[in-house]
């Protein structure tokens, strides 16, 4: 059912396009209507503010390839007053598409062709404008946020656009902000092999081909984010970020049958309370350093190191590994069980399942400062 | 010093069936208790008797000192993974297994269902319609599958007293979100009281390993048809069943596994729950269990040690 409001913004599309374009896209709109939501009246309804509305709009998109087909065709036409407004349109589609739930295997790619092709109509316009503006600040960090919120859902399908899209910001978004986004790009891959590690039969040591191979993703991504490192802004995160690579060094290198020690990533991390009081990245420096304390077999630190995890932020991650570690020990009794594990019935929340998005944690956030910017 | 959390349990569970039922062990002689399943091809094998079998515990003969068939009731876990991977290739086939899996047991069984995606939901009063973590799913809305996290949480529970620990997990296989690793949950599962029978669909990943683990960079996902069917990743599975003295099925090979896993419960009922007090063993530490019934070509299944 075609909303009110809709119809309304159809007046305010015709200010927002250039003449010529609106006539032959009123035809477009018409057919398109009666199945789902069409492109130039939704961004006529964006432009007078309604962020809110579009978006619910924008989720009952049902063929997001024909939408982002209809989307790049509007935005096209939107004339220089309108471009900002047409980046932000565009960003938003795009977290409509990564948002539907596929129905089929097949979906995935179609969803995430038509978000990342969205993007792209976004970030072509915002490169056409001045990098320092505050708009275009906004609608990059929002940007990378989307894009390293993309990749890891679809892991096991393997590449993404992110990398395309981190060099189309270099030298326009914040350095540190971006050097970090490539670490976290970096990050992804050592993560997809971590999944494999779990699914394959990983008691047996890796053959030197697949070694050198796994080494080789971990270097690309310390060496990224060791570059990420150096900038104030990031640091603190690009620190927690290291220390994990460090315990999944250990791991592999136990897997080989080497025992091997935390490396200085992980004496680092031990600082992380001193470098940043924000809750998550407290909780995941210290689950990590709890895992490689446990990989080094000292079970007592690494109870320390989660119990100061749940302390900062209590994830199920961080609860579960107390309980691991009591049951292991023996310590827990059968009359009285160990309480974290009690307290896993009902706890849910945990940034360990967000950690390899990056930055999409803070999306609600960076979308409404991008949305303020445009104000 | 504290005794071992698999010594505990034993006593705690023959206390159990002393005090609601008939005894079954004599005197309160500190021992350990396994069970196990002997079969003959698909057919179990009953009215054995405790000379019957050979144990060892860590290579050493070991008497066993009682033997019963007594049926026990169950204290059973059916985990039930709703992951979007799940669900994308297996439709409602893992559904439904769950909900035939929760069918097995009677009322005298206490049974908890859990879904999960990267979320473990107490699914317990779900009524076969609506499942949290699918009713929201998105490329963004299930952040991978936590199944080793939900096994540990599962096999680490105790059992409730004088009930058989079970745990039922059905599947896609694959993990990608989880904390606790292979190893953990092996350590975990060898610690545990619990019996964990797997159900397994198909085990499929997207893309191949050489692929995920270079740095190519490369613009566009591969098409869906580049699924890849990969048995072993099945063995993970494979090796929680065969220390928790288990059995795994596969969907994928056998369509009447369900109807496999219904006999096998059936049969854990009265399953042969082996006695003997530990001599001339280490006594900390792991211990290897070997139990076999010579002069018989019989397969015996049970757990393959436990922690002192």
């Amino acid at each position: 059912m075609i909303k009110p409001w809709l119809l309304v913004s159809l007046a305010a599309v015709t200010v927002l396009t250039a003449p010529g374009a609106v006539s032959t896209a009123r035809v477009a709109i018409a057919t398109e209507l009666a199945q789902s939501p069409a492109a130039e009246p939704l961004f006529g309804d964006y432009a007078n503010g309604h962020f809110a509305e579009v978006a619910v709009e924008l989720a009952n998109v049902r063929d997001f390839s024909a939408f982002e087909t209809d989307v790049e065709r509007v935005l096209r036409n939107a004339r220089p007053e309108a471009e900002e407004l047409a980046a932000a349109f565009a960003l938003e589609a795009a977290h409509a598409a990564y948002s539907t739930r596929p129905r089929r295997v097949g979906d995935i790619t179609r969803l995430t062709t038509a978000a990342r092709r969205l993007l792209e109509v976004g970030c072509t316009i915002v490169r056409r404008k001045p990098a320092s503006s505050e708009f275009a600040h906004r609608w990059m960090l929002a940007s990378l946020s989307l894009m390293e919120g993309d990749s890891y859902p679809v892991d096991l399908l393997g590449v993404s656009a992110f990398d395309k899209h981190l060099d189309h910001l270099k030298g326009r978004a914040d350095p540190g902000v971006l050097a970090l986004a490539r670490g976290v790009n970096r990050e992804q891959k050592v993560g997809r092999l971590v999944a494999e590690w779990a699914v394959q039969d990983i008691d047996r040591p890796l053959s030197p081909h697949e070694l050198e191979r796994a080494q080789a993703t971990l270097r690309s991504a310390t060496d990224a984010l060791t570059a990420a490192r150096t900038y104030s802004n990031v640091t603190a995160e690009a620190v927690v970020r290291l220390g994990f690579l460090s315990t999944v060094q250990q791991q592999l290198m136990m897997t080989q049958g080497h025992a091997d020690r935390p490396g200085r990533a992980v004496q680092e991390l031990r600082t992380v309370d001193s470098m940043t009081a924000d809750p998550v990245l407290r909780y995941l420096g210290h689950l990590f350093l709890g895992r490689a304390d446990e990989l080094s077999g000292d079970p007592r630190s690494a109870r320390d190191e989660y119990r100061r995890a749940v302390s900062a932020t209590p994830g199920r991650s961080g609860y579960l590994a107390l309980a691991a570690l009591d049951f292991l020990a023996g310590s827990e009794s059968e009359s009285d069980p160990s309480p974290e594990l009690a307290s896993l019935q009902t706890r849910a929340a945990d940034p360990w399942l967000e950690y390899f998005a990056g930055s999409y944690r803070n999306w609600p956030q960076l979308l409404e400062d991008m949305r303020k910017a445009l104000r | 010093m504290t005794p071992s959390r698999s010594i505990l349990g034993i006593c705690l569970l023959a206390g159990g069936l002393t005090g609601s039922q008939q005894t079954v062990f004599r005197g309160g002689t500190q021992g350990v208790l396994v069970d196990v399943s002997v079969r003959d091809g698909k057919r179990s094998v009953s009215g054995l008797r405790p000379e019957d079998f050979r144990l060892l515990d860590d290579s050493v003969p070991q008497t066993i000192v009682d033997l019963t068939t007594e049926v026990i009731p169950l204290d059973v876990t059916v985990l039930i993974d709703v992951s979007e991977s799940a669900r994308l290739l297996f439709g409602d086939t893992l559904i439904q297994a769950g909900n035939r899996a929760r069918g097995l047991f009677g009322p005298n069984d206490h049974i908890e269902v859990r879904d999960f995606g990267a979320q473990i939901v107490d699914a317990t009063t779900w009524n076969g319609e609506s499942l949290g973590s699918w009713a929201t799913g998105s490329l963004f809305g299930d952040r991978g599958t936590a199944l080793f996290d939900a096994l540990a949480i599962a096999v680490m529970r105790p059992p409730a007293v004088g009930f058989r620990r079970l745990v039922i997990v059905v599947t896609d296989g694959r993990d990608t979100a989880s904390f606790v690793n292979h190893q953990t949950l092996l350590a975990i599962v060898k610690r545990a009281d619990a019996v964990v029978d797997v159900v397994a669909a198909a085990v499929v990943a997207v893309g191949s390993h050489s692929q995920l683990a270079t740095d190519t960079p490369t613009n566009l996902p591969r098409p869906a048809e580049t699924l890849v069917t990969v048995h072993d990743y099945a063995n993970p599975l494979k090796k929680v069943t065969d220390l928790a003295g288990g059995y795994f099925f596969d969907l994928n090979e056998n369509s009447r596994s369900l109807e496999a896993l219904g006999v096998t419960v059936a049969e854990f009922r009265s399953r042969y729950l082996l006695k003997y007090v530990p001599s001339g063993v280490g006594s900390r530490g792991w211990h290897t269990i070997t139990i076999s019934v010579p002069g018989h070509g019989y397969q015996v299944v049970a757990r393959k040690g436990y922690v002192r």
